[in-house]
């Protein structure tokens, strides 16, 4: 029942050349002239990870050594065992591996740089804003977590950390890399406490979380505009469906529609589908040619299929309201007043003309709320290699922007026999 | 088989229709005619579930098609006033695609739109875009839509509108023949009184939203049957010789032009006379006096005051 109003569609946008020339040609054309217009002023640009870390230290690891050694002639174990334990001591320094295998790794300096304070200055630090995040460490802090490894309960060791909102980005990584680590600190004290096995600290496993980062693409010119024009001009797709839907009424065949007892949620449905797929099929295509000419390649090409997949169902949405607003309103305004103001409205917001985010965190936030902004978060987010997480709220609101709409479209949607 | 019951429909302004009442049985081929604007297509958009009624039922074996509009949609073909196609399609694409949404299987669809195009006659056509269609043809694909389902009920509304004489010719016996031959009960709507002449067994006249007269053609004239219309025609009609008519109060009805005036008069006078006479005293010149019988276009001259066609 769906299948046929889809192809239908489809025919129909196919045979129009306005609209096929708008769909795809508008936007690679676009990507050209401006990766010559402005691809000078990006080159040679440095990575956007960048960012200082403060660490202090309200003790000092070598006393809490020495302070377990004294201590440690009151537990109850056996010489050899005794032994062991001071040998192994002297091999596990957690702070100091964090600062020099860590943060110290060749990797991660080029990004963080990692500056030693007393905790004295922190206050002051955490006004003046000069650094991505402030890690601070309490004192006796190696002690405990000694202690807890042997099954002494004293206080749970922990770090306090002091993010730089202006610099979420750059603490994020920070916050990630100190997770794994604290994560490592805890299984090595399980391992002990349960006598599984040697001391695991290492520096290696730290680094894992550490390798992705220094793996991170740096963002060209091109990769911004391909993305930025792409998400601005799969807008169009729904403001045309929507003429469609409204000259389907106009010209009469809607009634033909009708009286084949086609239900109107099918009808809707096949809208959403519509739209939806000609919005893959756009994304495709224009991704397509540009990895083959602009050279911009994905990563990780299921994100891309996700975060294309979730785009396209949010202009496959927005494709079904406009066609109910049309109905509505008997005329295609709505299409209209979409095309003509609120696509470059929300492309700008978004950022696809240039990177408004520079400009005010307020605008970067609004531009994630419209579902092409969102997208084009996620999208230079993929490309530039990060994981799930730092896409999956952009991805969260595409869903919810997507159903949302939806439901709204079949509210206004008029039902039957209504004269609209 | 169908019938109408007091059928209202009210738009903000408008009375569209105002109390119809009308019937159709198996097989015939019934007329609704009515000048621009006399209700019929709102009629018929209700009749074919389209809109609902502000009051008033259509009722289809014996159920009311308003609450339970399946039954009908099954069986009915509507062939719409206005031209309902994709012009950026072709003819075989707006075929398929109408046939398909009634959920048609694939090689009754092959096999329908074979018969179809057939019947309207553009088998050369299939694969050209509606839109570089002519007007007749157009039309007579906006006719095919409406039969792949094989519906056994069909409205027609102005089917012929703004087509040349040959189209028109071709799809007035497709008409006849769809009855003839198929066995489709059919309601046409027109404003061509020859149209629903030849077409039709039974005629409604509709006007300002109202039935005014129903019956067969034959009781529909006979509503005239009572009068005998005159048609003078000369080379210029003097005023004094239509001063005289007018005077007259035997004389129901008059509509004259430079060259030509037309008397409706009681049939029981001889008026063939009276006219001859005035002729002479008036000293009128005179090409040629018609006796003329009752048209349908008569009939709705007399019950509207107004000509069928502006
Ligand atoms: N949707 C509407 N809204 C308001 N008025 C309407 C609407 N549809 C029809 N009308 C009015 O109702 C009246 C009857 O219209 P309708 O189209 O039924 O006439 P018709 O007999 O089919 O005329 P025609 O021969 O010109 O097709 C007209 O006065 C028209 O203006
Ligand atoms: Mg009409």
């Amino acid at each position: 029942m769906i299948y046929p109003l889809i192809k239908k569609q489809f025919l129909l946008v196919i045979r129009n050349r306005r609209n096929f020339t708008l769909l795809l040609v508008m936007p690679l054309v676009l990507v050209f002239i401006i990766n010559f217009a402005v691809g000078d002023l990006w080159q040679g640009e440095a990575p956007v990870l960048e960012g200082k870390l403060a660490i202090a230290e309200h003790g000092d690891e070598e006393e809490d050594l020495e302070r377990i050694k004294r201590e440690i002639a009151d537990i109850p174990i056996t010489d050899d065992q005794r032994n062991l334990v001071l040998q192994r001591i002297e091999q596990f320094k957690p702070i100091h591996i964090l600062k020099t295998q860590v943060f110290g790794s060749d990797d991660l300096k080029q990004f963080i740089q990692l500056e030693e304070v007393s905790p004295e200055q922190i206050d002051i630090l955490k006004k003046s804003g000069e650094y991505a995040a402030i890690l601070e460490v309490p004192e006796g802090f190696t002690y405990h977590i000694i202690m807890n490894m042997f099954g002494v309960q004293t206080e749970k060791p922990a770090f306090h950390y002091y993010i730089n909102e202006d610099k979420d980005f750059t603490a994020g990584i920070v916050m990630d890399i100190l997770a794994a680590f604290e994560e490592e600190m805890k299984v090595n004290m399980l391992f002990e406490r349960y006598d599984l096995q040697e001391f695991r600290v290492s520096s290696q496993d730290i680094q894992g979380s550490v390798v992705t980062v220094s793996k991170t693409n740096p963002l060209t010119s091109t990769m911004y505009y391909a993305v930025g024009m792409s998400v601005m001009f799969v807008l169009y797709i729904a403001s045309t469906i929507g003429t469609y839907a409204y000259e389907e009424k106009r010209i009469h065949v809607f009634e033909r529609i009708i009286l084949a007892s086609s239900s109107r949620w099918a009808y809707v449905a096949s809208i959403f589908l519509t739209g939806t797929l000609l919005s893959i099929i756009q994304l495709f295509i224009l991704y397509g040619v540009g990895s083959v000419i602009f050279k911009v390649n994905w990563p990780n090409i299921n994100q891309f299929l996700l975060i294309t997949l979730f785009l396209s169902m949010s202009v496959g949405a927005l494709s079904t309201l406009l066609t109910a607003i049309n109905y509505r309103t008997h005329s295609e305004q709505a299409s209209s007043v979409f095309s003509n103001m609120i696509v470059s409205i929300i492309a700008f917001l978004g950022g696809s003309f240039f990177p408004v985010h520079l400009i005010s965190s307020f605008i970067e936030k609004l531009g994630n709320l419209t579902p092409n902004g969102a997208a084009m978060s996620a999208y230079l987010t993929s490309l530039q290699g990060y994981g799930y997480g730092e896409i999956g709220n952009n991805l969260l609101y595409l869903i919810i922007f997507s159903f949302v709409i939806t439901l709204i479209a079949a509210f206004i949607f008029p039902k039957r026999g209504e004269v609209a | 088989m169908l019938e109408v019951v007091d059928l209202k429909k009210q738009y903000k302004q408008t009375r569209a229709v105002d109390g119809v009442n009308l019937f159709l049985e198996e097989g015939e081929i019934v007329g609704l005619l009515g000048p621009n604007g006399a209700g019929k297509s709102t009629t018929i958009s209700m009749m074919s579930t389209l809109i609902k009624p502000t009051s008033g039922d259509v009722r289809y074996l014996n159920e009311s098609v308003v609450k339970h509009p399946q039954k009908l949609r099954e069986n009915l073909g509507v062939v719409p006033q206005e031209i309902a196609l994709y012009p950026e399609l072709t003819a075989k694409e707006n075929l398929e695609f109408f046939g398909k949404i009634y959920k048609m299987d694939k090689q009754l669809l092959k096999q329908r739109m074979e018969e179809v195009f057939q019947l309207i006659g553009l088998e050369n056509k299939k694969k050209e875009l509606v839109k570089h269609f002519s007007g007749g043809m157009k039309r007579r694909l906006n006719i095919g839509a409406a039969l792949l389902h094989q519906p056994s009920i069909l409205f027609m509304d102005e089917p012929t509108v703004g087509i040349d004489p040959q189209s028109r010719n071709y799809i007035l016996d497709t008409v006849k023949q769809l009855n003839k031959e198929h066995h489709i009960t059919i309601v046409y709507t027109s404003h061509y009184m020859e149209e629903v002449e030849y077409l039709c067994d039974r005629i409604y006249i509709m006007d300002e939203g109202k039935i005014i007269a129903s019956g067969t053609k034959q009781e529909i004239k006979n509503i005239l049957s009572s009068e005998q219309t005159f048609i003078v025609e000369a080379q210029s009609l003097k005023k004094e010789f239509i001063e005289r008519f007018k005077k007259d109060g035997a004389v129901q009805q008059l509509s004259y032009s430079e060259n030509k005036v037309t008397i409706i008069v009681p049939k029981e006078t001889n008026y063939f006379h009276t006219i001859i006479q005035t002729v002479e005293e008036e000293k009128q010149e005179l090409k040629s006096v018609e006796v003329q019988k009752p048209s349908l276009e008569d009939v709705f001259l007399h019950l509207t005051g107004k000509a069928l066609r502006d």
